[in-house]
Order: structure tokens, then C-alpha cells, then sequence
């Protein structure tokens, strides 16, 4: 009997009765059990097969209806040949970094991966790293990959009578060892900035939030951030700026700067809030105008302030994404300035994933400079 | 910060449609994972992601090793993306005929980002820290120049004591 393939199928089983098949939110843990979910068959391997068939196989192994032995069906696997398994790693757009904004302005909690994002590395770092694999991908990224060696570990953790892993979640109850022998893998891909001078013209496209909620110190956030990030922009970048509360107001478009920078200016310092919050509409005012609007030879791209309570209209993030389409191909990407220690950083979250853009969060005048 | 200099990572993308893959031996067991999300299924794959300029994708994975026969064993990895500046796919493919191959020693890189993930996992109340708050915080006082960000993280932590 091949054991390796015994040995699969059963993982796989195991996998597809704890539902660990798909992808997996690093937020969950990553038990014994569900780290066998790896054993799924590589995708482009001679012994790829699904589930389904492999347990056909296996039951052919053991003695199948037909009473053939299936040796002769599944051949063997040199011995020396490793089988592998197939792994997907996101880490999520690179400059994601909420997170760590909402540690330092006192709520715990989060997303661990935005803190990698939000503590950047030195670029210089990369060259100072020992790689294993260093590639050229163009002129302007790199990527290193690299391994350390194996070494044994031993962890003391908060455990059920079980022995299940308590985290952090029930503490006191027992302590339990295990030693292990890991690897840690470092991967590292990176871009390199492009000069003001060097960088194509942008055509940005500001959604801003003016509802209610938005009141105060959110609004002055914004306010601050809008007219900061005018110090970014260069002759030649185009502005179009639409606020939303329960109705959307289109207030400049297509602008270019700096001819037009003054009306750009009192437009920002004009803004006032109130009423209700539709999203929605707001989005999809900007995203029409975006795509009426979009420049080939731009940097097209919208740009959401809001703190994210999204209270009338449709309040629903699903199908936002057709949004940002153009002709079904990708298009004009979104990025979320989430304003104010209470925006929805969830919504916030699920809109820029749509969007395939990043957030950030404003939680202070200091944060914008 | 970010409507200054950071801005521009905001806008500025230098390839969408990334995706990192692997190809890992047996007997390898993903235990933790700084990045965002992992899928080990080839018909469930995950969400592309976009690289921004001037910035990075950086993580670290920890594996347990349940067959030493996988440290032998073959292994490649897979980054598809589109760079902007042509606007066309390109696939790097790069096989590793041994694991062990991709061995090298911690630089100062790796400790930067594990420290940041282990830190991250105490901020956030998640498992899978590779050291405990205590050594963590011995580590980072240890640091002789520290970068703004290691400095500030040191300052945090010990509020999480």
C-alpha cells in the first residue's frame, strides 16, 4: 500500500471535516490538527487529485468493491521524492496599518499584520540581509526569501484539561509544555519610491464624509489632512472632490493643479457637517464621476474620509466592488482614511480590500502631519 | 505622518495583482504567520494585493517540523504580479532543489520583523508570540541604535507588562 497516499487522504479528510480548506484568517489559530490542512496535493503535480478521488483511491488501497488491490493503480512514489503541498501567503496590501494607529490612541485589539506594515523597515535592511534567494523582479522591485535553520523549542502555555491551547482566553487553569522542532521562513518584496519629479501625473478623486457624525474634531481631521496632502501634488495632478451625507454633492471636478490650487483650498476650508450618513451614495457618485473622468496616463485613484458609520441608503459593502471596475478589468483603486477614534474600522477594512487599496487612520492632527 | 511623506505610499502603486505562492515539502506543519491570510487550497485562492512604491511585503512563517525528510526535500516559490511601469504580468518561478538549501543565518532584518510581529501579537491579544513579553522587551532594550520604529514599540511594551 502506498502510505504517503494514506497518509494524504487521510489529511485531506481531516481537513475538509474541520473546514480548513480555504484560505484562513491569521486571526485563527493554527493548531496541530489544522496545520495538516497543508497536505493538500500541489496543484500542478502528476499525483494532483481531489479530495473526492483521492478518497476513491484510498479505497481501492484497502480493498475496493471490484476486489483489485489498487497497487497496480497508484504507483508508487520514489523514495527519495518529497511530496508537497501547495501554500498561498497574503499580507495584505502594503500599507494597510490601522491597527497599530488605534494601539497608540488606546484601543486594543487589531490586526497583528498592519503593525509589520506600520513599523516599516529600513529599506536598507534589505541589503543588509543574508538571502538565500535574491531576485531582481524589474528595474525598481526586489524580493528575498530565505530560511533559518531548525532548531527545537520549547513553549509553556495556559491549557485545558485536554491539554488544548487556552491562549489568552482563560488563564490559570494549567500550564502545559511542548517542545518542537521549527523553521521560520523571512520573505521580503519591495518597491522603490519614485520621485515627485519622475512619478506620472496623479488624478485623484476625494469621497468625503460630512454627515453628523463627522462633527467636531472628525471634520477638522479631514479638513487638515485634504489641505496636506495638496503639499504632495505637482503641476499637472487633477483633483475632483465629492461629500456625502444623506445626499452626495459634487463640489469641483477635474481641476488640475496648480492653476487651480486657491478654489481647491477654499473648497476644503468650505466644508460642513451634518445629516445622515449614505456611503453609498457618495461612492457611487465618485466611482460614476472616476470613470467618466479616468486618464490612462494618470495615477487614478479615490481617496474615502470617513468615519465609516454608513447609517442610511444601502449600508451594505457587498458589491462594492463592481464599483471600482473599469469594463470588468481593475481600474481605479480606493484607499480609506478612517477619521476619529470610533470610525468602522471593519467597513473600512472590507471597502479598501474591494477596493484593492490600503487604510489608514487619522486619530489626530499630529497623525496627518 | 501620513499626509506628509507617506502620502504618496497612499497612491503611488508599483504592482497590483501580486500573489506569493509556495511549494513546501511534507512533513512541514505552518504554525503562525505575520502576514494577513493563508490559504492552502489551489481552488480557494486568496485575494490579490497591491505593492505600493517606496514600500514592502514583508513576513515571516513559522513552521513546525514533524518528517526531517523535508528539510531534503524539493521547493519553489511563485510570485505573480503586474508592475505598473509596464502594466504587464510577469511570473518569477524559482525552485529550490532542497529546502535546507534556503537556510541562512538571522540578519537584521529577520530580527527587526520578528520582533515587530511578536509585539504586534501582545498588542492585539493574539497567540503565537516567539517569545515572551519579558524577552521581548530584554531584546529590545538590548538594541544599541534602535530605528524610530523599534523605539517606539519599546516604549509600548512595557505598558502591555
Amino acid at each position: 500500500m502506498n502510505t504517503r497516499l494514506l497518509n494524504i487522504t487521510s489529511m485531506i479528510l481531516l481537513t475538509l471535516a474541520l473546514g480548513m480548506g480555504t484560505g484562513c484568517s491569521m486571526d485563527a489559530d493554527y493548531s496541530q490538527e489544522a496545520s495538516y490542512g497543508n497536505s493538500i496535493p500541489p496543484k500542478n503535480s502528476s499525483e494532483q487529485v481531489s479530495p473526492d478521488q483521492n478518497s476513491a483511491e484510498h479505497a481501492g488501497t484497502d480493498g475496493a468493491a471490484d476486489g483489485s488491490t489498487g497497487e497496480n493503480e497508484i504507483p508508487d512514489k520514489p523514495e527519495d521524492e518529497v511530496a508537497q503541498f501547495w501554500i498561498q501567503f497574503s499580507t495584505d496590501d502594503s500599507t494597510s496599518m490601522a491597527s497599530p494607529q488605534l494601539f497608540k490612541a488606546g484601543q486594543y485589539g487589531g490586526l497583528p499584520h498592519e503593525f509589520v506594515n506600520y513599523y516599516d523597515p529600513p529599506a536598507s535592511m534589505f541589503e543588509e540581509e543574508t538571502w538565500s534567494i535574491e531576485e531582481d523582479v524589474n528595474e525598481d522591485i526586489r524580493l528575498g526569501l530565505k530560511t533559518t535553520e531548525a532548531q527545537t523549542i520549547t513553549r509553556t502555555y495556559p491549557c485545558g484539561e485536554d491539554g488544548s491551547d487556552q491562549g489568552f482566553e482563560v488563564v490559570g487553569e494549567q500550564e502545559c509544555t511542548e517542545e518542537k522542532e521549527v523553521v521560520d521562513v523571512l520573505f521580503q518584496m519591495r518597491a522603490d519610491a519614485v520621485p515627485q519629479s519622475e512619478r506620472r501625473n496623479w488624478n485623484l478623486f476625494f469621497c468625503v464624509d460630512v454627515s453628523g457624525s463627522m462633527t467636531g474634531d472628525n471634520l477638522l481631521y479631514a479638513k487638515r489632512a485634504l489641505e496636506k496632502s495638496l503639499d504632495n501634488l505637482k503641476t499637472g495632478d487633477r483633483v475632483t472632490m465629492v461629500t456625502f451625507n444623506s445626499q452626495a454633492v459634487l463640489h469641483f471636478e477635474d481641476l488640475e493643479f496648480t492653476a487651480n490650487e486657491e478654489t481647491i483650498r477654499n473648497a476644503f476650508d468650505n466644508l460642513e457637517a451634518g445629516g445622515g450618513t449614505d456611503m453609498r451614495r457618495g461612492l457611487n457618485l465618485t466611482y460614476e464621476l472616476a470613470q467618466a473622468l479616468y486618464n490612462t496616463d494618470h495615477t487614478n485613484r479615490v481617496i474615502l474620509f470617513s468615519d465609516g458609520a454608513a447609517n442610511v441608503g444601502d449600508t451594505r459593502i457587498a458589491g462594492f466592488e463592481a464599483l471600482t471596475r473599469i469594463g470588468g478589468n481593475e481600474g481605479i483603486y480606493l484607499s480609506g482614511v478612517g477619521v476619529g477614534h470610533y470610525y468602522d474600522m471593519e467597513r473600512m477594512d472590507a471597502l479598501t480590500d474591494a477596493g484593492k487599496g490600503a487604510h489608514v487612520f487619522l486619530p489626530s492632527i499630529e497623525e496627518v502631519d | 505622518m501620513i499626509f506628509g511623506d507617506y502620502f504618496s505610499k497612499l497612491v503611488e502603486v508599483s504592482a497590483d495583482q501580486v500573489a506569493i505562492e509556495m511549494m513546501l515539502p511534507e512533513g512541514l506543519a505552518l504554525e503562525g504567520f505575520s502576514g494577513e491570510e493563508v490559504s492552502v487550497d489551489p481552488e480557494q485562492r486568496l485575494q490579490n494585493i497591491i505593492l505600493a512604491a517606496g514600500d514592502d511585503m514583508t513576513f515571516t512563517a513559522r513552521f513546525v517540523v514533524h518528517d526531517e525528510a523535508a528539510l531534503d526535500g524539493a521547493a519553489s516559490l511563485k510570485v505573480t504580479l503586474r508592475p505598473l511601469s509596464s502594466g504587464e504580468e510577469q511570473i518569477i518561478e524559482i525552485e529550490i532543489d532542497k529546502f535546507s538549501d534556503l537556510i541562512a543565518d538571522p540578519g537584521v532584518l529577520f530580527e527587526r520583523t520578528q520582533l515587530v510581529s511578536d509585539f504586534a501579537k501582545y498588542a492585539t491579544g493574539h497567540n503565537g508570540a516567539t517569545r515572551t513579553l519579558e524577552e521581548l522587551e530584554a531584546d529590545l532594550e538590548a538594541l544599541d541604535n534602535p530605528d524610530w520604529g523599534l523605539a517606539e514599540i519599546e516604549g509600548y511594551v512595557s505598558q502591555l507588562q
